[in-house]
């Protein structure tokens, strides 16, 4: 009797574990391209994406009307044909290709690309990402109230013509128009189907690839999208973006061959994966510089730190150097600025204020002379909230042990992400860790932050001649332009509301069979341009 | 309004069990039954409660992110999930749908519901977990077993050593320990993914080696302690094999230690981990349960809450249920 139960038991475990694993292991097969992407997209929806992992998936689901070239990022035509601005460059016009079709087979009409960005600034919609439109006339109104939709300067005058209205002459317009959120979405699935719209059995799109499964924590996988205008330019038939969020296990993938391309390495493993797969071997790891900053927020409200010569005694007291070679190592340029090298404004390529400096001396100045007018002996004791993941502690504890050299007293605290961001939101911390990678080739990305009233400015810092420098720079031409967005960022930094520490660098481990991988500065690779190619 | 109608159920069994008791007597096992499953119910409220309120509590919300949101699109946001009521409205709205079993959509993977993901990543657990549990038995077994036999000779330490081991290396070291031979040097086994059942060899050694391990010591122990015992000297004394003594006579007592521990350790085990999802890319619940709580996805972590408590509590009765097959000096109570 009771063996009976013991069999029976046994044999029920089996056969259902037999049954799950089933589920899993009838699937199919291996894709062409296998992604290591990150953690899981947060969502499909190309005006919701926000992390880089969401939008690698969007930049190969959708397509706008310009799309940047893997290779210079230049703008390349991709929905629209051609184009042309106004002399003042304040109004553009668009031409679409002919027999654009949504993947489904419906006609893509140029009305649908004007709903599509009306979409994206609808507060109803909920991106993050809407203030990438405020150059457009009535963008900003509309996204901030949700009145006034009819008023927006964007228009379809027939059924292949887009035109824009803008307020101001906006040199980054065709790299705004490029970027995966605003991809264009369609209409006729979206306001059937709502949020599900990004379902499989659901799914439209009119980029290279359309969805096949999403499986959370597990996958995306999408195919070829056969009435894509570019098909025959798509060389991989299947791509999977594998949702793998620690760095070691995507490591692990990419040495075994279960990864064709992985998007972090661990911080620990650099020097020896330079070594192995760097420059010197098999090119398959080349970190190379890309638009993001790494970041201490002040908070400028929180005395003493309403003195800016205390601000800028943290500045001149943190060793960068130090920071990039001990910690990050895979050849981070440590900052002298806030705005990455290497950023075109316009025509021209800006050159950043390059002011920061590791100087002890200076700093010490700087810190008596700050404490003297607010009438201190001492600074006090303050909080460095930092997120506990290892790299970012380690540098934690290098700017505490700096700083206590000079007689300043930090603690560190280490808080999940979300504290942090709330702590930042409601002003209430002292100093914090920060991060921005910028959303398009331009240096305002990065300058417009700090702006009055941003919402992400995040330290309480308000400045008019900050304000005033960036009002004059927009309506200049280029040349004019970039030495104005200068002087605001030496301004910015000289009154240090935000400490800069180094600038980002892409850590793709990219297989040697993939040809079309280019090093660009916004780490922009999109799975369509990649082939089968001879090893690099 | 289903939350009243709970509550009024719940109640209901209480007064039932209660009135059973006193005509059926103290030993009853239909008001044993009821009264268990009205605590069942009672705890998986409380602590649907104290988390609900905790993460509430919590600095930070579902709509945060590196890049802050128009304050107009964050109230439209608030109002669509509700957040913009007073907490205890929400709470109790929270309690309703719950009562219709209904866990509300997640307020941060805004295109699925909350059940949604847990028909997504559940059966992943659960695969995970019952391989888990097969080498939780196949280790802590045979292990137990031979520790006990030979109590004080070189096989006990040897085994208790390697019990030790397994249960105070923590995971993430084990598998560092088994990647690098099994994955890189022999290639028997994929770095990570269910893509095959060779997938699954590594995420349940690593999940279930530290239960086994447990088993292992509380087998002993209750093993060494039986194995004393006047029944077993008599069946001794009968002339019985070593081998039926055990399996028939001190393993039954032996059991009930280790069975006690199962429940917890079995709900542990399919709920997942999210150190072992998280290193070979299982997509399973575990790493819901805690990326639900970092992004504050609030009808997500509280739902995983819910489940984890049920799975406990639920385990736990059977294992009980167990325990006074075993010794029948255990009653239900």
């Amino acid at each position: 009797m009771e063996k009976r139960a013991v069999i029976l038991t046994s044999l029920v475990l089996i056969l259902g574990a037999l049954l799950l694993g089933a589920t899993f292991w009838s699937t199919e097969a291996r894709a062409d391209l296998t992604i290591a992407n990150g953690p899981d997209p947060r969502s499909l929806d190309p005006a919701l994406a926000q992390s880089t992992a969401d939008l690698r998936v969007a930049a190969s689901l959708f397509v706008g009307l310009v799309s940047p070239d893997p290779r210079t990022l230049e703008p390349r035509p991709a929905l629209a044909k051609s184009w042309s601005a106004s002399a003042n460059g304040q109004s553009w016009t668009f031409q679409l290709r002919e027999n654009l079709k949504w993947s489904d087979g419906t006609p893509l009409v140029a009305a649908e690309v004007v709903w599509s960005y009306l979409r994206f600034l609808d507060p109803g919609t909920g991106t993050r990402l809407g203030d990438l439109l405020d150059c457009v006339r009535g963008a900003r109104h509309f996204r901030e109230t949700g009145q006034g939709r009819d008023r927006v300067g964007i228009v379809a005058p027939d059924d292949r013509t887009l035109h824009f209205q803008l307020d101001r002459r906006t040199p980054y317009f065709l790299d705004v128009l490029g970027q995966p959120p605003l991809g264009v979405v369609p209409r006729h699935v979206i306001e059937s189907r709502g949020l599900g719209w990004t379902r499989p059995e659901h799914f439209v799109s009119a980029g290279p690839y359309r969805l096949v499964t999403w499986r959370l924590r597990d996958r995306v996988r999408v195919q070829r999208n056969p009435l894509y205008f570019d098909a025959a330019g798509v060389a991989f038939d299947t791509v999977d973006f594998r949702a793998v969020e620690n760095a070691a296990t995507m490591l692990n993938l990419f040495i075994t061959g279960g990864v064709d391309f992985a998007t972090d390495v661990p911080p620990g493993a650099v020097p020896a994966l330079l070594a192995r797969y760097g420059a010197s071997g098999t090119r398959e790891f080349l970190p190379a510089p890309r638009l993001g900053t790494f970041f201490l927020r002040v908070n400028c409200r929180r005395p003493p730190f309403t003195n800016p010569k205390l601000r800028a005694a943290l500045s001149y007291s943190i060793d960068r150097e130090a920071i990039v070679s001990t910690v990050t190592r895979a050849g981070e340029p440590a900052c002298r600025s806030f705005v990455p090298d290497g950023v075109r404004a316009g025509e021209v390529e800006y050159q950043s204020a390059r002011t920061l400096s590791f100087d002890p001396g200076r700093a010490a100045e700087l810190l008596s002379l700050g404490l003297a007018e607010e009438g201190l002996t001492q600074l006090p004791s303050f909080e460095l909230l930092y997120s506990p993941e290892p790299g970012d502690q380690a540098i934690a504890e290098l700017l505490q042990s700096r700083w206590a050299s000079l007689g300043i007293n930090c603690r560190l605290v280490g808080q999940d992400g979300a504290s942090i961001r709330d702590a930042l939101k409601r002003l209430d911390y002292t100093v914090a860790r920060s991060s921005w990678l910028g959303d398009y080739n331009d240096p305002s990305t990065f300058l417009d932050q700090y702006r009055t009233g941003s919402p992400g400015n995040r330290t309480g810092w308000s400045s008019e001649v900050y304000d005033g420098l960036l009002a004059r720079a927009a309506s200049e031409a280029d040349s004019a332009r970039a030495a104005t967005l200068k002087e605001a960022e030496t301004h910015l930094l000289a009154q240090s509301p935000i400490l800069p520490i180094y600038h980002y660098v892409s850590r793709n481990l990219v297989s040697q069979r993939l040809a079309g991988y280019f090093s660009n500065v916004m780490d922009w690779h999109p799975p369509s341009s990649l082939s089968e190619g001879t090893p690099r | 309004m289903s939350a009243p109608l709970l509550l009024i159920g719940l109640a209901g069994l209480f007064a039932w069990a209660h009135w059973r008791t006193r005509r059926a007597g103290k030993n009853d096992r239909w008001a044993a039954h009821a009264r268990r499953l009205a605590w069942v119910i009672t705890t998986t409220l409380a602590v649907y409660t104290a988390s609900f309120f905790l993460m509430r509590a919590t600095p930070g919300g579902p709509f945060d992110g590196d890049r802050a949101l128009a304050p107009e699109i964050e109230a439209r946001l608030r109002a669509r999930y509700q957040l913009d009521r007073p907490v205890w409205v929400q709470w109790w709205n929270s309690i309703d749908a719950l009562a219709r079993l209904d866990l509300g959509p997640s307020m941060v993977l805004r295109e699925f519901t909350v059940q949604e993901i847990l028909v997504q990543s559940l059966p992943t657990s659960l695969l995970v977990g019952t391989a888990a549990v097969a080498w939780m038995i196949l280790i802590g077994l045979p292990l137990g077993l031979l520790a006990a036999r030979r109590a004080g000779q070189w096989p006990d330490a040897a085994a208790s050593l390697v019990a030790a081991l397994g249960q105070s290396l923590p995971t993430f070291v084990l598998a560092g320990l088994l990647i690098p031979p099994l994955v890189f040097g022999l290639g028997w086994l994929p770095a990570a993914g269910l893509e095959s059942p060779a997938g699954l060899v590594l995420p349940s050694l690593c999940l279930g080696l530290p239960y086994g391990a447990q088993l292992a010591r509380l087998l002993r122990a209750g093993l060494i302690n039986t194995l004393d015992q006047d029944f077993v000297r008599t069946a001794r004394a009968k002339g019985l094999g070593e081998a039926r003594v055990i399996s028939r006579y001190a393993l039954r007592g032996a059991l009930v230690p280790a069975i006690a521990f199962l429940g917890p350790a079995i709900a542990g085990i399919l709920t997942g981990s999210l150190v072992v999802e998280n290193l070979f890319g299982i997509p399973g619940l575990g790493s819901h349960f805690v990326q639900g709580a970092l992004s504050r996805d609030y009808p997500l972590a509280l739902g995983l809450v819910t489940i984890y408590t049920l799975l406990i509590s639920i385990s736990t009765w059977i294992c009980d249920l167990l325990l006074v097959a075993l010794d029948p000096r255990i009653e239900l109570g």
